[in-house]
């Protein structure tokens, strides 16, 4: 019975997962790969055959490429404003980076907003930035803002006495390029 | 025998201790098994002495640089170039097994990014903003490393002469240099079995407390997903895209007119991973693990490995710009060689190392 389920399912096209075949394990659900490597989010669904390897490699290929200032003969149209140049920057190894801003190599992106709701139920744009914070610009351009993270370290203690340490950030705007409403 | 059981415990009971506090893994590898060999080997013959070798490099183009700028002669400049030439030779190596440090702590984008993002590049050159080394840090990925210095020493077509290159540009050249110098020394110190953190213990103990390899098997993944990741790379994108668009602007190391050697060097470097080895090294690799029990594959793979690397040789003569007009055909066998090498890494020495490596 669940051998047919499992057939049924992969010649469907985007079929949910069946309740049935749910285990903690399958982290992908039915497109999981055991891979336990750093490189393992660069795994396509497996399985994929022709067209569609080809289609994902030709999206694999833009997820790579670094962009620059136009006119450029590749990759032109960077900025003027951005948070970095590449998605893979961010997106080390197809996965998640350091939570790092403004630096070469940072992955930590801000979202800022005014209070409340627009008529979509989304977040209300602050005038002059929007709803993300771009804190970087190509040259000759000044970015939206510099982010500034501090931490604060606190020591804690387990209940047989072992301490740890935690850190707490502090994120704060500098060098701003025009004055956040309400500030 | 039972000294060495009593070891392999001693060590087992060390690396228990070590992980029970959560801190340290103690970097004893008794393993006596091949596998366990190659996890030494591969760091000991190919890693470490690879990325001194780049360090050492680039510390001469560096020099080369210096000179070129205390005394700007065509010589001088066609030394800087050469000494280029030869680092990038020991980078494109390299990238047989990239992964590790030189991925995770961005020493690959930081040095070899590209495209070079010229109308910044000459926005840079044009304003008086400060070039020093720390500056240059601070710049975007694609206004430094190998390409920028290129773009600086050779030129767009290659033709660069001493008495071209500005005094702004020599300011630029000199932190250049020195802060890619600075990013080898880093990467050299990120696998340094002598320095604390270094990313060699991680490969010896793997799958016996690696924090990276929870198991030997994960490594041997890690290696042939690098391998073959390259092929991918060079076959169907540093050489499709400037072929498929027929626009050699589109290439890599054009300005250097370097690209087929670059690409060349690449493939050896799969090679190299494949026997850890470098510059006559020798020692424990996955070849002679796969030789053990599937001979011929280690064959097949060796075969594949030695044509793709001999089918740049069509091309003696010309540049990659020039191929992708002139000698379509060419360029297509080359891609065809490398792919051949990607799909039987990518499909039986994979299976291999899914049913063969033993933790």
């Amino acid at each position: 019975m669940v051998l047919a389920v499992v057939v049924l399912v992969k010649c469907q096209k985007s079929a949910v997962f069946p309740e049935e075949q749910y285990d903690d394990r399958l982290s992908g659900g039915d497109e999981t790969v055991f891979s336990a490597t750093s490189t393992a989010f660069g795994n396509m669904f497996p399985g994929l055959t022709g067209y569609d390897i080809h289609v994902h490699e030709l999206g694999d290929a833009v997820f790579g490429q670094t962009f620059v200032t136009a006119p450029a003969p590749i990759h032109s149209g960077l900025g003027t404003i951005f948070n970095n140049t590449s998605c893979t920057n961010c997106h080390h190894n197809d996965g998640i980076g350091l939570p790092t801003a403004g630096e070469l190599q940072s992955s930590l992106l801000m979202r800022i907003s005014l209070p409340g709701e627009d008529e979509h139920g989304g977040p209300v744009p602050v005038p002059g930035y929007g709803v993300q914070l771009q804190d970087k610009a190509v040259f000759g351009k000044q970015p939206e803002c510099k982010v500034n993270i501090n931490y604060s370290y606190k020591t804690y203690s387990f209940a047989d006495g072992e301490t740890y340490e935690l850190r707490t950030p502090t994120y704060t705007l500098t060098n701003l390029y025009t004055p956040i409403a309400g500030c | 025998m039972k000294t060495k059981i009593i070891t392999l415990f001693g060590a087992v009971a060390l690396i228990a201790a070590g992980c029970s506090k959560g801190t340290k893994v103690t970097p004893a590898n008794n393993d006596v098994t091949l596998e366990g060999q190659i996890l030494v080997d591969f760091p000991a013959n190919l890693a470490n002495p690879n990325y001194v070798d780049i360090q050492t490099k680039a510390g001469v183009m560096n020099t080369a640089v210096a000179t070129f700028i205390a005394t700007p002669t065509d010589a001088n400049l066609k030394a800087a170039q050469d000494a280029w030439k030869n680092t990038r030779a020991a980078w494109e190596s390299c990238e047989g097994f990239l992964f590790g440090p030189v991925e995770d702590f961005n020493y690959d984008p930081t040095m070899d990014s590209w495209p070079v993002n010229k109308v910044d590049l000459d926005g840079v050159l044009a304003s008086s903003s400060a070039l020093t080394v720390s500056d240059i840090d601070g710049l975007e990925t694609t206004l430094k490393g190998f390409h920028a210095i290129e773009y600086v020493i050779f030129g767009v077509g290659g033709t660069k002469k001493a008495a071209q290159v500005t005094d702004r540009e020599k300011t630029y050249l000199s932190s250049l240099t020195q802060s890619l110098y600075n990013t080898t020394k880093q990467l050299v110190a990120s696998w340094d079995p002598s320095q604390s953190g270094n990313f060699t213990v991680q490969v010896t103990t793997a799958g016996k407390g690696s924090a990276r390899f929870a198991t030997r098997k994960d490594f041997f993944k890690a290696l042939v997903g690098s391998m073959a990741d390259i092929c991918g790379e060079v076959a169907d994108s540093k050489m499709r895209e400037p072929f498929a668009a027929q626009d050699s602007t589109l290439d890599e190391s054009q300005f250097s007119h370097n690209s087929i050697t670059d690409f060349t060097n690449n493939i050896k470097g799969i090679s190299n991973a494949y026997l850890s080895t470098y510059n006559g090294t020798s020692g424990h690799s996955l070849s002679e693990l796969v030789k053990s029990k599937n001979a011929s594959l280690d064959a097949k793979l060796q075969t594949q490995m030695a044509a793709a690397v001999a089918s740049f040789s069509l091309l003696n003569g010309t540049t990659f710009e020039k191929a992708i007009y002139d000698n379509k055909d060419k360029v297509t066998q080359i891609q065809t060689a490398i792919r051949t090498l990607k799909e039987t890494l990518e499909g039986d020495l994979t299976t291999f190392v899914e049913n063969n490596i033993k933790d």
